[in-house]
């Protein structure tokens, strides 16, 4: 059975919530003090906020996609992925997103757990 | 601080602009070539599927790398995409082609603008496969416009040479027989070897030689020469799996590469089946048939790090290994094999540097009645280096003379040599037949009893003063080619003898049918019949036939006294060994007058 947000929400894990346009709608406290984010700092921001430069663009189209079509390839499983610390850090993080509908809109909700070492190379394709 | 929520304008606006988004990237991913949006410091931003495809990697995996690291190599194991020259194209861009080492080889055009408009700056960059477009036409008409670009302006001339020879470069295909040529196969063996360190496994070269390819050349010329090599190309192709590769090295030479082979009686039964496969007849205009036939010298690895060049020089070993085999003309590379062909190469240089120096030497060893020691004939024997004991002897030498053809010329200097010796005999009163050694290989080039029979002419010796010493092997081997050019001989006068005697064949049954005037019985007889009845009857027996059948029977090494008196006893006259002398430079007994044991000497037969 599919894990739910409200089940991320509840976790150890730093977990975040975002909106059907990409805009951040909370974070945890474990979320703020590994990251160094506030929930201030990032509610109503875009999430590739948080995210590297390199990895904006896709992002946004594969955000775009996902809600043309519906369908992702990213969702429900494990990715590995640098995240941006509020000082510019990047710290390399394993992303598991889930997406619900809310009404008629999709949220989305993540758990971001730091992992050492490189990204895995092998992580399946196609963010979004 | 919070952002205020979007309005409904916005909402509709972000919507529209996501849908576009989606349809174009949705767009892009359905066109077949490789596109790419990098930062100006080539670190990607964005790609499509055909990228991925191109290096077939994951698009997560490679977002924020940089491209110059992750296109493929080109043939030559160098980036296709210079950093330096995209940074200094500007707002025009640029344009190159590339061939990558992916089996079979991929051809790219690649194209690059920078975004100007953009303050940062990011790279488009198109990979398109024009695989399908690469020919060697292709190649030659570029060639062709550079020629002509070259004409037109002098100021080119260095930048478009430098056009051609990288052109040339990338022609991978033998354009006889369509398989990849040495850089082709280089480029797959890289493959193979790139393939092995991230995934263990064994690499088996197979290197074919094809056996007497120059007689087909030289015999129904170049044009059936590059038919059989099209054949051979057919017939092994057809006996290998998909994923092997074929490839043509030149000349008639080929290289398998394959994957498919885990152990060594595995490896052998390929090279089996490739021989069945290619020993099929073959016929020229509906006319000669060809029986083609090939050595496979083989090398495998499991070693991902051993270069290219270790692994054909292995697997060529092999096969030089390979036709030094009677039969079975298939041969594994070991270490041995190294210092056995290295060996065999300073020995064919030794040879042939003897050759082209002209330092070989005839030594003359006497053939004497044995009753009174005079002296019958004398036989000349090569030797390689003058007065170098340290000297390749003959029983090494000759065979690789044979297997080399050096038996060819080596055999003309003999016998030039043995004529100039009775030439100089004749001067100074002391004529004897001088008896030389005649390999199989000479007898069956054409025209060789002409040439003898010319030089004698040219040199102006009488032929009867020469003797040919023949092993029987080839004279019943080949009885009709042999025995025409024999009797041609001997009608001009000269002797034939039939060397080794009792070695090989059942020769007694032989004897009456071959052109010969004498018999020359193997020492090894000589050297037992003493103290072996069986030897000695065998012996009488020999000298009996031949004496019935008008043929002369010389022993060979002779060594003692009782020996000599033993074979008079059985009725020979002649014989040969160190009793009478060792095989000298200058034959002493002509100085002094006798031959070994300070015996008196009778004029040599008179031819």
């Amino acid at each position: 059975m599919a894990i739910s947000i409200a089940e991320l929400r509840t976790g150890s894990a730093p977990f975040i919530l975002v909106d059907s346009f990409g805009l951040v709608i909370s974070i945890n406290e474990v979320f703020e003090q590994v990251y160094g984010w506030s929930e201030d700092n990032l509610r109503g921001r875009p999430l590739s906020r948080i995210l590297p430069g390199a990895f904006q663009m896709s992002h946004q189209l594969g955000f775009s996609r996902f809600q043309t079509t519906e369908q992702s390839t990213i969702l429900g499983h494990p990715l590995r992925l640098k995240t941006i610390c509020k000082d510019g850090t990047e710290i390399n993080s394993s992303h598991f997103i889930v997406a619900e509908k809310d009404g008629d809109r999709w949220i989305f909700g993540a758990t971001l757990t730091p992992i050492d070492g490189e990204p895995d190379l092998t992580s399946p394709p196609n963010p979004g | 601080m919070t952002m205020d929520s979007p309005s409904a304008v916005e909402i509709e606006l972000i919507r529209e602009l996501r849908q576009t988004l989606s349809r174009l990237e949705a767009a892009l991913s359905q066109i077949s070539d490789g596109l790419v949006i990098t930062n100006r410091n080539g670190q990607i931003l964005w790609c499509n599927s055909a990228f991925t495809r191109l290096i077939d990697q994951p698009r997560l995996a490679i977002l924020g790398e940089t491209i110059y690291d992750l296109i493929p190599r080109d043939a030559e194991g160098c980036s296709i995409l210079n950093p330096s020259a995209v940074r200094a194209s500007g707002a025009k861009g640029g344009t190159s082609k590339a061939l990558i080492c992916r089996n079979p080889v991929q051809a790219l055009a690649i194209e690059w603008r920078q975004v100007f408009q953009e303050q940062e700056r990011p790279v488009i960059f198109c990979f398109r496969d024009v695989s399908m477009r690469l020919s060697i036409q292709e190649l030659k008409l570029e060639a062709e416009q550079s020629e002509r670009r070259r004409q037109q302006t002098e100021s080119l001339n260095e930048q478009l040479l430098h056009e051609q020879q990288a052109l040339a470069a990338k022609v991978v295909e033998c354009p006889v027989t369509g398989l990849p040529n040495r850089r082709g196969l280089a480029l797959r063996m890289n493959i193979a070897l790139a393939e092995l360190k991230s995934q263990p496994g064994q690499l088996t070269i197979l290197f074919c030689d094809l056996n007497r390819f120059k007689e087909t050349n030289d015999l129904h010329g170049h044009q059936v020469g590059d038919e059989l090599l099209i054949e051979v190309a057919r017939r092994l192709q057809s006996s290998l799996r998909r994923n092997d590769t074929l490839s043509r090295l030149g000349g008639d030479e080929f290289v398998i590469v394959t994957t498919n082979i885990t152990n060594q009686s595995d490896a052998i039964l390929l090279a089996e089946r490739l021989q069945v496969a290619l020993g099929e007849p073959w016929t020229v205009d509906n006319q000669t048939i060809i029986h083609p036939s090939m050595s496979i010298g083989i090398t495998m690895t499991t070693d991902a790090q051993i270069s290219t060049e270790e692994l054909l020089r292995r697997a060529d070993l092999a096969m030089y290994d390979a036709k030094t085999k009677k039969n079975h003309h298939i041969s594994i590379y070991e270490t041995s094999i190294d210092a056995r062909v290295k060996q065999e190469i300073f020995q064919r240089r030794q040879l042939q540097e003897a050759i082209q120096e002209q330092t070989m030497q005839l030594v003359f060893q006497p053939i004497v009645n044995l009753k009174d020691g005079s002296i019958h004939a004398v036989e000349g024997l090569l030797r390689l280096r003058r007065d170098d004991p340290n000297a390749m002897p003959p029983t090494k030498f000759i065979p690789i003379a044979e297997q080399t053809g050096l038996i060819l010329p080596l055999g003309k200097w003999v016998i030039t040599a043995a004529m100039h010796e009775i030439r100089r005999r004749v001067k100074v009163g002391q004529e004897s037949i001088i008896s030389i050694n005649v390999s199989p290989i000479q007898l069956k080039e054409r025209g060789f009893s002409q040439w003898i029979l010319q030089r004698a002419d040219t040199m102006n010796i009488d032929p009867a003063w020469l003797a040919l010493e023949v092993t029987e092997t080839i004279l019943i081997e080949q009885p009709e080619l042999t025995t025409g050019e024999l009797r041609l001989l001997r009608k001009a006068g000269i002797k034939v003898y039939l060397d080794d005697f009792g070695t090989g064949y059942s020769s007694m049954s032989w004897l009456a049918r071959l052109p010969i005037d004498a018999i020359k019985i193997d020492k090894s007889f000589t050297a037992g019949f003493l103290f072996d009845a069986r030897k000695e009857k065998v012996i009488r027996s020999m000298i009996s036939l031949a004496q019935e059948l008008g043929l002369e029977v010389i022993c060979e090494g002779i060594e003692t006294e009782q020996q000599r008196q033993g074979l008079l006893t059985m009725g020979s006259t002649l014989g040969q060994g160190f009793l009478f002398g060792h095989p000298e430079p200058v034959q002493p007994s002509l100085q002094s007058g006798t031959a070994g044991q300070g015996k008196s000497m009778a004029p040599g037969r008179s031819p």
